[in-house]
């Protein structure tokens, strides 16, 4: 139930920086997910919060309180790894008591809690199982009991869904998301799976590089991506992302690119304009496309490349000529919206779900801070 | 004709070539031991070449001579302190060895030599080591004022130690290697894991490196335990079982017994006893140490059931 801050924290190696000067501030009992491709620093700096690895510069402050040089021991904090790292010659019983027997917390009181915490984790009826009698699941509510069951400053999660199938993972995301609600504590979760961080997190730090890209609700981290890095990563499918130049032809803001060619509506010309910028990348999500005429039209030679349906909608990638390599737009419908692959289609954005970035990424519009 | 199955094929040629195996360790291993099972029980002069069955005769003189106990109670003494010393030797190199520092990988390949030498080699270092005039110990230990000038280091009450403490030095290494082999596949977030649940080192150490390493420190204690109490070479070449009796273990009495008194019969009788002893002491380490250690104690579900919405605490 703590703050956690950090300034400045600059993690490098002997040939590479992992971490580059990254300020962020946790709230308490706040429920940030640190999201990024593999190698972007997001593991380095749970490691750093947990006390695993050191910055090279920066601090780290739990509350008011510097701990960049507190051993992991002595920061009590909980973690829950992605290999899960249950002791495995000990009961489940004996492994969610073990922070409390460290603890030299009371036999009576050490009891009481274990079974709390795996009350709370539905695995009061494995307490005498070794963790290789459990399945994949319940390993891991074992692992999230054995940190449940003390009272950390703050509660880390290092990839812990990624070993775990599809559904799983599905039921085990709301079960930490309840976890959050009952135990009211900070929660730092890092992932690379945009979806757990779209429906867990308060706020997403997205991480590319060693850089933060943006720190933001999920909602305006969908929305209002900070620059095209972040559009890229966050959504699935992915957005759209076109690049090309502007033109303006007798006074109308003229896109192409990629075999595309489209006339930017008023915001999007207005934006453009005070960017002056001339090469841009042009985003828009599948959700916003449709081929029903209305909107922005994407005019050029598209055609039906290829169609998922997914029983609830369909995917529809239409791909357009742009030289050697195809350029490929991916169209989210209703199902029963039939086409034919091959067939000639022109697609129509929704005006208002529409991006522009930069040449450096940042987003032009829509306009305003992130 | 009836084809066989590929699994039928597959086992009888799994017996051919195992039975080939039997056969040849039957010749060399049970004919020689059936043959001295069958020396053990009979008295055989070799000036008058008469040979007499007198039953368990040389067993029981065994049993019965203080010559025979006293070298059975250094043969335990022996392996007891053996045994200890590379267990712990060999699991501290092995956690050294385990860290990360410059000049691991030749340190790591460097230590095996003491286990690569010769056992006569160790003892010729070791009795150097040990003389009182020019030895290391000594030429060390003296300008300290820890030691006289031409102190005697293997006498009557230490010969059988310092004999002890050269075998540690020369297995203790094959214990680390297989400690070392065990330590690395500890997974790394065990430890993290741990200490992340405020265990310190110690505390890390038993719950987390004792338990994964339970199964090889089974096997470098009966491999130590049988090299030990059979060991014969080390000891012959620094003390020869002296001075007086001081040393003679078990093994330094059968070798008198056969090339000093020609007395076959008996040797062999002490041979079986010897592989009795061992096969006792192996058989308790397992029983001891093998045993499934049950935490029982966690019997009612439903009395957690108290517990929803309440987290922990």
């Amino acid at each position: 139930m703590t703050a956690v801050v950090l300034k400045s924290v600059v993690r490098r190696y002997r040939d590479a920086v992992a971490v580059e000067s990254l300020d962020l501030e946790i709230r308490d009992k706040e429920f940030v997910v640190l999201l990024g491709p593999s190698g972007c620093g997001k593991t380095t700096t749970l490691n750093m919060i947990a006390g695993m690895d050191s910055p090279s510069s920066g601090q780290i402050y739990f509350d008011d309180r510097p701990v960049e040089n507190v051993p992991p021991e002595k920061r009590n904090v909980a973690m829950v790894f992605q290999s899960i790292a249950l002791y495995p010659h000990k009961t489940v019983y004996e492994n969610i008591a073990f922070p409390l027997r460290m603890a030299r917390v009371p036999s009576v009181e050490l009891d009481r809690r274990v079974r709390s915490a795996a009350g709370l984790m539905r695995i009061d009826e494995f307490l005498n199982r070794k963790p290789n009698e459990l399945s994949g699941g319940q390993r891991q509510r074992v692992a999230l009991g054995r940190a449940a069951v003390r009272n950390p400053v703050a509660f880390l999660f290092d990839e812990p869904l990624s070993a775990l199938d599809a559904k799983l993972r599905t039921e085990m995301r709301v079960e930490i998301k309840k976890l959050h609600e009952r135990l009211q504590s900070t929660f730092i979760y890092v992932t690379h799976d945009q979806v757990e961080a779209l429906t867990m997190a308060d706020r997403i730090a997205v991480m590319d590089s060693g850089r933060l890209m943006q720190y933001a609700p999920p909602d305006e981290i969908y929305r209002r991506p900070a620059n095209v890095t972040v559009a890229r990563f966050v959504g699935s499918p992915a957005m759209n992302l076109i690049a090309g130049r502007i033109s303006d032809e007798a006074g109308a803001l003229r896109f192409s690119g990629a075999g595309i060619t489209l006339t930017l509506p008023g915001a999007l010309a207005a934006a453009a304009r005070n960017a002056r910028q001339a090469d841009v990348t042009f985003g828009v999500r599948p959700e916003a496309l449709s081929a029903e005429p209305g909107g922005v039209a994407i005019e050029g030679a598209g055609k039906v490349y290829a169609i998922e349906p997914l029983g609830s909608d369909q995917f529809v990638d239409v791909s357009f000529t742009a030289g050697d390599a195809p350029q490929l737009i991916k169209m989210r419908t209703r199902p029963n919206v039939r086409f034919r692959v091959g067939e000639q289609v022109t697609l129509f954005a929704v005006p208002e779900e529409t991006y522009l970035f930069a040449a450096d990424g940042r987003r032009i519009y829509p306009e305003g801070v992130a | 004709m009836k084809t066989r199955t590929l699994a039928q094929a597959d086992a009888s040629f799994a017996i051919r070539i195992i039975l080939a195996v039997i056969l040849f360790n039957a010749i060399i291993i049970a004919l020689p031991l059936f043959y001295a099972a069958w020396i053990s029980v009979h008295d055989r002069d070799v000036i008058l070449r008469t040979e007499e069955f007198i039953g368990a005769e040389h067993y029981r003189r065994l049993l019965t001579n203080p010559e025979a106990i006293n070298a059975m109670i250094a043969s335990l003494k022996f392996t007891l302190v053996a045994v200890v010393g590379s267990l712990i030797v060999g699991l501290g190199m092995a956690l050294v060895l385990n860290e990360d520092f410059p000049g691991r990988s030749f340190l790591r390949a460097a230590i095996l030599i003491p286990w690569a030498v010769s056992e006569v080699v160790t003892a010729t270092a070791w009795i150097f080591m040990l003389n009182p005039t020019f030895g290391a110990l000594t030429g060390v230990l003296h300008p300290l004022g820890l030691a006289s000038e031409n102190q005697v280091w293997i006498n009557e009450t230490t010969a059988l130690y310092w004999v002890a403490a050269a075998y540690v030095w020369h297995v203790a290494p094959l214990g680390a290697f297989f400690f070392l082999a065990a330590l690395q596949t500890i997974p790394d977030g065990l430890y993290q894991a741990a200490r992340l649940d405020q265990a310190n080192v110690f505390k890390r150490f038993l719950h987390v490196t004792l338990p994964q390493i339970r199964s090889t420190v089974m096997v470098v204690l009966v491999v130590v335990t049988v090299e030990a109490f059979r060991s014969f070479d080390l000891l012959f070449a620094m003390t020869r079982g002296g001075p007086g009796t001081a040393s003679q273990i078990f093994p330094m009495l059968i070798f008198r017994y056969t090339f000093e008194f020609s007395r076959y019969g008996l040797a062999a009788a002490a041979s079986f006893i010897l592989v009795g002893v061992g096969v006792i002491v192996t058989t308790l380490y397992f029983v001891i140490l093998m045993r499934r250690r049950r935490t029982v104690r966690i019997d009612a579900p439903a009395a957690a059931k108290l517990a929803d919405g309440g987290a922990a605490a």
